[in-house]
């Protein structure tokens, strides 16, 4: 009952707003109205559970009192649009995850089941039947549940859902991933697939031909949508300071840099394009933010993060998430849906509180009254980051179905806004590293790069490149804007051919000299043709058989012809290992081989010229002495740039 | 001989056998194994891809298996090769030769690529590197999984 005058109290102070063409929060005209039906046109406002979604609105939400957990600012930007009624009609999302519980009562009328599979068990139903895969039902809510008066609304509430049981699957059984990117009838039809999911793996990946097909399928994203082309929108990954790898069960720190009796983390220990489905070009990677409008403290950085969503922060706990402060890892998640039940998914009768709100520990008083079915509950990572961003491409496809998969991209990118700003000299990140064992911070903070020098900076921040853009290897093009990107939809008209030619291998620099502990310049390769430049990639692989490197201790460093330097790989990173590892701990310093063909990427050069000499450094730490790596190894370097269209 | 030792031969024999099906059986995706592991499993057969040298550890007819790499990883081919890149009729016909070694040809008209499982890893891996020369503008892989993706 009180849910029930709760509605329509919120119905009417939505009606309101409307008559008075503004939305709540950013304003904004409905006169256009294009929506039909109950809600047409009306802001999340009438669902219970909305004043939660800081995301979706925070200057209104529950959370902008909180200022150590919000700044009651940060959000998609997105009530504007919902107002207009763009909330994703007509565009298709298929959420490839651990499951999807298609009869949820806040998701069943958005689900298309002719657009669902379960590769467990070789059926069209993906409800998990193990109540802890959650995972795929909390993404599919934040991207598309339903403005129905119940629970939470999504990013793009009218959307059509379909999704996958693709990950989490039992030992030895393997999706085809061919048929879930787009090659089977029930995936060919989405116009975005949702992958809050990537590889972590303590070794450095080969990216070649004998890769996994999910590479193959993700060149041949432009032939969807009848040669528009889909989009993936993929999840950075979680391993800014720590990398928790459940499969070979162990947890590890990154190396932190002492300064001045203090330890400080400033670099990635994951860098997100070490998840080879991350260098295809119609892969949109997205890093997470938190509610006060900054990095969430775990989201993974690296130079292939084109855009930056909403995932709130590491741990959250009080009523709803209110407690604690940001700067200690805490604030609210991302509110959304939930397996249905008290003893299934992540809000449950045993839920713990001492990293979880009230509202999702069944039986609390909190729990009672606002979740008493524990229907709902609150989600982080970059896995809920990702759909945030999928929502608002949903939106701007529901605006102009004719964007290409380069429009969407172009827009994410036009749009986004940069945030943060100043992060680049915070908590002594402008300074130089001593590349020693037990790495220390030097007083040095030049940026210059000095051959033979055994120090340098390892994060540059901001930069903006010689084209004028600005990109972060933290926040990619920046935060981003749904308002911006559904109103630059809908006034587009520079489209983009949708053809994707994957360039050659060129020989870039041959047999140069890494030196642990030191910058080394390795070389430099020519480009002769005159071309905006997209993603640049480079190849790698020892020189020499039986002289393998350690990527764990190098960091790689390119330098375009203009002079903007990427950091396309942090020395001390997830590869390094540890002095005394667990038993579980198979690390061995990031070993490449002359067979390797270890890839990395950048955006950080985009629109720049591809034109002139590019210059290669290696930045490399001491390793550690378990890993008996090599002297003075060589490296082989190849690169293939992709032009921006 | 007699029938004691017989009995104790036979039985060491079948510890062997077992350990070393165990072995092949409970290799984790993406694990490194050691010299002695790699040692124990014997002769293998060995393809190159471009400039990759695997080594096949496990091979079931029409299923594919386990292979390493050369610094021991272990991945899971199916003995697949996928083909992109040209129209799927010319790929379709590209595989004529190979018929008595394919077990199934897939089409996907919507991303226009062509996925053709063979009786064994050996047969994919021939037919890929002898297509690749063939099929100009084509893209062929023969996909090794050393991982798979996880929730974040």
């Amino acid at each position: 009952m009180a849910r029930m005058i709760r509605l329509a109290v919120a119905m009417l102070f939505s009606s309101v707003l409307v008559s008075c063409g503004g939305g709540s929060g950013s304003g904004g005209s409905t006169s256009a109205c294009s929506e039909d039906g109950p809600y047409a046109c009306m802001s999340g406002a009438t669902e219970p559970l909305y004043t939660y979604q800081w995301a979706l609105n925070a200057v209104m939400s529950y959370f902008s009192s909180f200022s150590n957990v919000s700044d009651g600012a940060t959000d998609l930007n997105v009530e504007t649009v919902h107002t207009q009624g763009i909330k994703g009609q007509g565009v298709n999302v298929l959420v490839l995850d651990d499951g999807l519980e298609i009869n949820h009562i806040d998701l069943k009328a958005n689900i298309n089941t002719s657009m669902t599979w379960n590769f467990q068990t070789n059926s069209a139903d993906p409800t998990p039947a193990d109540g802890a895969n959650a995972h795929g039902t909390n993404v599919a809510g934040i991207i598309g549940a339903v403005q129905n008066g119940i629970g939470v609304m999504g990013v793009a509430p009218r959307v059509t859902l379909g999704g996958a049981r693709y990950i989490s699957l039992p030992k030895g059984v393997t999706p085809n991933t061919i048929e879930a990117y787009g090659g089977a009838s029930w995936s060919k039809n989405a116009d975005i697939f949702n992958a809050s999911y990537g590889s972590d793996e303590i070794f450095p990946q080969s990216y070649d031909q004998n890769s996994a097909n999910g590479n193959t399928a993700l060149q041949n994203f432009p032939n969807l949508r009848n040669g528009k082309g889909a989009i993936m929108v993929r999840a950075a990954g979680n391993g800014y300071q720590r990398e928790v790898n459940a499969e070979f069960k162990f947890g590890y720190y990154c190396p932190q840099f002492s300064f001045n009796g203090t330890n400080f983390s400033i670099d990635s220990c994951s860098n997100p394009s070490y998840d080879t489905e991350t260098l295809e070009l119609p892969v949109v990677v997205a890093a997470a933010a938190n509610a006060k409008g900054y990095k969430s403290s775990y989201s993974s950085a690296g130079s292939v993060v084109w855009i930056t969503g909403l995932g709130g922060e590491l741990t959250s706990t009080g009523k709803y998430g209110e407690a604690g402060s940001a700067a200690t890892e805490n604030g609210p998640l991302i509110y959304s849906t939930d397996l249905m039940g008290c003893d299934r998914g992540y809000s449950t009768f045993a839920t713990s509180l001492d990293d979880n709100p009230q509202f999702m520990k069944g039986g609390t008083s909190i729990n009672l009254q606002s979740n008493s079915g524990c229907n709902f509950d609150q989600m982080n990572g970059t896995s809920a980051a990702t759909p945030t961003v999928t929502g608002v491409v949903a939106l701007m496809l529901s605006a102009n179905p004719s964007l290409g998969w380069r429009d969407i991209r172009d827009i994410l990118r036009k749009t986004a806004r940069p945030i943060n700003m100043d992060y680049g000299n915070q908590d002594n990140r402008n300074h130089q590293v001593n590349l020693t064992l037990d790495p220390t911070l030097s007083d040095d903070i030049s940026p210059v790069l000095v051959d033979g020098s055994a120090s340098a900076r390892i994060d540059y921040g901001w930069q903006i490149n010689a084209a004028g853009n600005k990109y972060s290897n933290w926040y990619g093009f920046g935060l981003v804007d749904a308002k911006a990107a559904v109103a630059m939809a809908q006034t587009y008209s520079a489209y983009k051919s949708t053809a994707l030619i994957v360039p050659g291998w060129s020989a870039g620099v041959s047999m140069g000299t890494v030196k642990y502990g030191q910058v080394k310049n390795l070389g430099t390769f020519m480009v002769s043709s005159d071309t905006p430049v997209d993603m640049i990639q480079v190849r790698l692989n020892a020189s020499q058989a039986g002289a393998d490197i350690c990527m764990g201790s190098v960091g790689v460093f390119l330098k375009s012809p203009q002079g903007t330097v990427s950091i396309l790989n942090e020395p001390y990173n997830l590869f390094y290992g540890q002095d005394s590892p667990n038993a579980n701990d198979a690390r061995n310093g990031g070993k490449i081989t002359t067979q390797s063909n270890f890839v990395l990427g950048s955006y950080a050069f985009y629109g720049e010229s591809s034109k002139g000499s590019w210059t290669v450094y290696a930045v490399s730490g001491t390793p550690l002495v378990r890993n008996s790596c090599q002297v003075d190894p060589k490296m082989n370097v190849d690169y293939r740039i992709y032009g921006a269209q | 001989m007699n029938t004691n030792k017989r009995c104790l031969l036979l039985a060491a024999f079948t510890l062997i056998s077992m350990t070393s099906v165990v072995a092949q059986t409970t290799y984790d995706l993406g694990s490194i194994l050691t010299q002695n592991q790699i040692h124990a499993l014997g002769a293998m057969k060995t393809f190159t891809v471009d400039n990759g040298v695997f080594r096949i550890i496990s091979n079931s007819p029409g299923i594919g298996g386990n292979v390493i790499n050369d610094q021991g990883r272990v991945g899971r081919c199916d003995a697949e090769i996928v083909i992109s890149g040209i129209p799927t009729d010319q790929a379709k016909k590209s595989l004529d030769p190979y018929q008595s070694t394919i077990t199934s040809v897939k089409v996907y008209d919507s991303l226009k690529i062509v996925s053709v499982h063979f009786s064994t890893v050996s047969d994919a891996a021939k037919a890929r590197n002898e297509l690749s020369n063939l099929l100009t503008g084509a893209t062929i892989t023969l996909p090794i999984i050393f991982a798979l993706p996880k929730a974040r």
